[in-house]
């Protein structure tokens, strides 16, 4: 596999990496998220798991930026980064996959995958033409370690076709390749198993296995229980917007509360 | 023959002027999402500032690039001072289409209030006339096509090779994932409708320079062709507005050669309706018809 450590040192019984104090989001008259605190050691791989219509995706969003809070702080290495705007949040480490794989269908394999890497000084209108030496020379590493993800996905043969044309499974792949690109303080990884064909899905859950061996600090949303018991811990239950409880695995299975609201109900 | 091919010259050179224009009119859509209605007017303006640059003592060139740059600070201007926030409140595409609407009118009537309602012309010479191949083309028509073709050139690769490209694409397919994936996007939309407004202000001199005169409302009146040709090749496609403005650009030349001068917009309008009813996306227009205006 690529090299893809990030730089968030993984530290055991270090600060946690994400604090995310009483944060609150209602739609209309319907609070999808109430008062929500929880926090994700750094280096660690945290399970997010509950029903339908738990907050779960609510909270990756506000994370993310993607949603604003209604109140409440979420600390980023004790930044308080409730509320930026997403770009803003991706560029401080923080990147997100989706529910729905999500890729630039009309972009090439290579190009969404660096398309995710910050610096952006060749985006700015004046460096387009002027500097254009200094980052053209981060962009050929940068060319580099995306062919090196592309190979460690066993995608380098789609390396110049239109991501459109990937399957499910492939598209997932190119989302996280695109993410770990990015080299992520933090990596919300929104139900990564969500339309995988089986023939792809163990690869992926190697990729994520993988990923917690760097020392990056990663949120797995997902509903298969199997795949979250083998990768996180912690794993922190939602239900109805709260936060249920919080621990390993075969705790939250003993646990009558999250038997019923999650497990069972 | 000779009128065919003296009607592809002005064919060539109408779809060069709007080559530029349509490009500039369907990238910055393409990026925002907003039908800006109100590009005939930015035209108006910067060729009414290329005016008055030439009028000055300006040679008509440095005029057109000044003013092409004026166009640019004006189109971030009134994105940054009307449309943007428009978009930040959540308002729906139709409505936006009446607020470009609306900035156009506006636009127009200032400028007519100062300029009035007569005619002006560039002091500017159409240069020695060349005959290529039974094509009659002055040295400036020769000059507006050179600068079509490397503008156009210029696009293509800005849009392919270029990290602001990239940007520009990705968020043109989907703007909440480019935002994810740390893509600035004011930066990149300011950029596109700075783009834009260089192109409307390319497209508008070229525009008043080929015509001979022009009034407050020449750039609006002009709209509708740099829409059918955008609307021809897919909006949001650079590279269909390029086909779209040759096919516009020659079947109405070619109309006025051998049927009648005045009926050219007419053409233009056929054109529009249709492909509007024959192929509504264009011919290379891969953009979803669910994406939300990005200010």
């Amino acid at each position: 596999m690529a090299d893809v450590s990030s730089e968030t040192g993984a530290e055991t019984g270090a600060a946690p990496l994400l604090v995310v104090e009483d944060i609150a989001k209602s739609y209309g008259g319907v609070r999808a998220v109430d008062g929500i605190s929880l926090s994700v050691p750094r280096g660690s791989l945290t399970g997010l798991i509950g029903p339908n219509g738990a907050g779960k995706s609510s909270v990756l969003g506000m994370i993310a930026g993607a949603i604003r809070p209604d109140r409440g702080r979420i600390l980023l290495e004790g930044e308080d980064i409730a509320g930026l705007r997403p770009y803003d949040v991706a560029r401080r480490g923080v990147i997100r996959t989706f529910q729905a794989a999500s890729v630039f269908p009309q972009m090439t394999v290579l190009e969404n995958l660096l398309l995710g890497v910050p610096p952006w000084d060749g985006e700015r209108f004046v460096s387009s033409f002027v500097g254009r030496r200094a980052w053209h020379r981060r962009e050929t590493a940068q060319l580099e370690q995306a062919r090196s993800i592309l190979a460690s996905l066993q995608l380098s043969r789609h390396a110049d076709s239109y991501a459109g044309e990937l399957s499910g499974g492939q598209k997932r792949l190119v989302e996280i390749g695109r993410a770990i690109m990015a080299r992520p303080r933090l990596l919300l990884l929104d139900e990564p198993m969500a339309g995988v064909a089986r023939t792809l899905a163990a690869p992926i859950e190697d990729l994520i296995a993988k990923l917690r061996t760097t020392g990056m600090t990663v949120v797995l949303i997902e509903h298969e229980l199997g795949l979250v018991e083998r990768l996180c811990s912690p794993v922190i239950v939602l239900a109805q917007g709260k936060v249920l409880m919080q621990g390993a695995m075969d705790e939250l299975r003993a646990d009558p509360d999250v038997r019923r609201a999650y497990l069972v109900g | 023959m000779g009128v065919l091919m003296s009607a592809i010259g002005f064919g060539i050179v109408t779809a060069s002027i709007l080559a530029v224009s349509s490009v500039g009119f369907t990238l910055q859509f393409s990026v925002t999402n907003v039908f800006n209605l109100s590009f005939g007017s930015v035209m108006t303006g910067t060729g009414f500032i290329a005016y008055a640059l030439n009028t000055s003592g300006v040679s008509i060139w440095a005029s057109m690039a000044i003013g092409a740059l004026c166009g640019g600070v004006i189109s971030v201007a009134l994105n940054w001072l009307i449309f943007g926030r428009f978009i930040r409140h959540g308002i729906s595409r139709f409505g936006m289409v009446i607020v470009t609407i609306a900035t156009g009118l506006i636009c127009d009537n200032t400028i007519q209030a100062f300029v009035g309602p007569t005619f002006y012309a560039y002091n500017a010479q159409p240069g020695k006339a060349f005959n290529l191949a039974g094509m009659l083309l002055t040295g400036q028509e020769l000059i507006i096509i050179v600068i079509a073709a490397v503008m156009m050139t210029a696009t293509h690769v800005g849009l392919k090779s270029t990290r602001l490209g990239a940007a520009m694409r990705g968020l043109s397919v989907n703007a909440s994932l480019a935002r994810a994936c740390g893509v600035p996007t004011r930066r990149v939309v300011a950029v596109a409708w700075f783009a834009s407004g260089v192109m409307a202000g390319i497209g508008s001199v070229a525009l008043f320079l080929d015509t001979s005169t022009f009034a407050a409302t020449t750039g609006s009146q002009f709209l509708i062709m740099v829409i059918a040709a955008a609307v021809l090749g897919g909006v949001g496609s650079a590279e269909g507005a390029v086909v779209g403005a040759l096919v516009v650009g020659l079947a109405t030349e070619i109309t006025a050669a051998y049927w009648n001068p005045e009926l050219k917009d007419v053409v233009a309008f056929v054109v529009l309706i249709l492909v509007l009813l024959v192929r509504p996306q264009g011919m290379f227009s891969q953009l979803s018809s669910e994406r939300t205006a990005v200010g």
